[in-house]
């Protein structure tokens, strides 16, 4: 492959040196949260130990919000330009919301079942974020088992603009209608009320920022090196290579 | 353990040979009868107290670095294997192409 053709895909796929620098920072930053986290960070006096979850419960849930955000601005942008890029873009957004929206889903659960003495209630902050991830779920499988045209890329890119409309939502259901889900950094929560439980959710924040940004970069560099194999394939058959595998 | 070292003090301090035992619960209308034992075994309501809330973090935090370790490895795996067949292609496409301008 050309400079140009790995230009195109983002940089020398698997290992660009911004990426690794990316991958590097996140790693780094993941252990010096950890040791904040478990080190440094006081037990909470009402819940114990399990509401050290907390620290990366939140900030996976951020970095859904900022998959979900990328997947609305590539698909926004893949209607109004059509380019491959503003596709990968998207599709990246997606499967990196379906990722975090997993993480904020177990991790949720594995506290409350501690905190609220049961897995799962169907409060609202609960079920639209549920309601949320199932729609990045929907996009990620309508792209991997539907062709990869134009038509099929326009239907994912609206789903993928109408499924942002839920994101508010789930961020405004907890004052709206209330339920059992806390709301401790949001308007009307208390906050924390220890400099160290500060220091280690904003260290949550930043290694789920970089990691965030770190799969996004590597999803689109995947999304982009696909479709140009699929236009190389193309023009393999025009020049009479195909059956080669 | 710490009740038999009672007993043995009282014991010793009543100057008996026998063992009597230091607390013996008094004999009242609240003892335990036969009838009034527990006849069934009922589970906590919930289970929250039954939750370990070390092993619950543990598995929070595995559940959570597994996810994204997969991801970025499988997306690695796949990148290489993309930019791998990328450069077996772009090469015969390119030598295609030579032969073509030889031919025409």
């Amino acid at each position: 492959m050309s400079e140009s053709e790995r230009a195109s895909t983002g940089g020398g796929i698997a290992g660009g040196k911004g990426f690794l620098a990316l991958l590097a920072a996140s790693a780094l930053s993941l252990v010096i949260a950890l040791q904040v986290i478990f080190l440094k960070a006081p037990v909470e006096a009402s819940m114990g130990i399990v509401q050290k979850i907390f620290y990366f419960h939140v900030p996976s849930a951020y970095g859904m919000y900022l998959g979900a955000f990328a997947c609305f601005v590539g698909s926004a942008g893949y209607l109004a330009k059509g380019t491959p890029r503003m596709d990968a873009l998207a599709r990246a957004g997606a499967e990196i919301a379906v990722t975090m929206g997993l993480m904020v889903l177990i991790t949720g659960p594995l506290w409350a079942a501690k905190a609220w003495g049961r897995y799962w209630t169907w409060d609202p902050r609960l079920t639209t974020s549920l309601l949320s991830v199932l729609v990045y779920v929907a996009y990620v499988v309508l792209r991997a088992f539907t062709g990869n045209g134009d038509a099929e890329r326009k239907f994912a890119a609206a789903l993928g603009v109408l499924g942002a409309a839920n994101l508010p939502i789930i961020h405004y259901s907890v004052q709206k209608w209330g339920g059992q889900h806390p709301k401790v950094i949001s308007n009307g929560g208390g906050g924390l009320r220890h400099p160290d439980m500060k220091l280690a959710l904003t260290l949550g924040f930043l290694t789920f920022t970089l990691l965030a940004v770190t799969l996004l970069w590597q999803r689109v560099r995947l999304h982009l090196a696909a479709g140009r194999l699929d236009e190389l394939e193309e023009e393999a058959i025009e020049l009479g290579l195909a059956g080669d595998g | 353990m710490g009740a038999g070292n009672d007993t043995t003090a009282s014991t010793r301090a009543a100057g008996a040979s026998a063992p009597v035992p230091a607390a013996a619960p008094p004999a009242s209308s609240a003892e335990p009868t036969a009838e009034g034992r527990s006849t069934e075994f009922r589970a906590v309501e919930g289970g929250a107290e039954m939750q370990s809330g070390t092993a619950l973090l543990t598995e929070a935090y595995a559940a959570i670095w597994l996810l994204a370790l997969g991801l970025v490895l499988l997306g690695m795996r796949k990148l290489r294997r993309l930019e791998a067949r990328l450069d077996g292609l772009s090469s015969e496409i390119a030598r295609a192409r030579a032969d073509q301008a030889k031919k025409g």
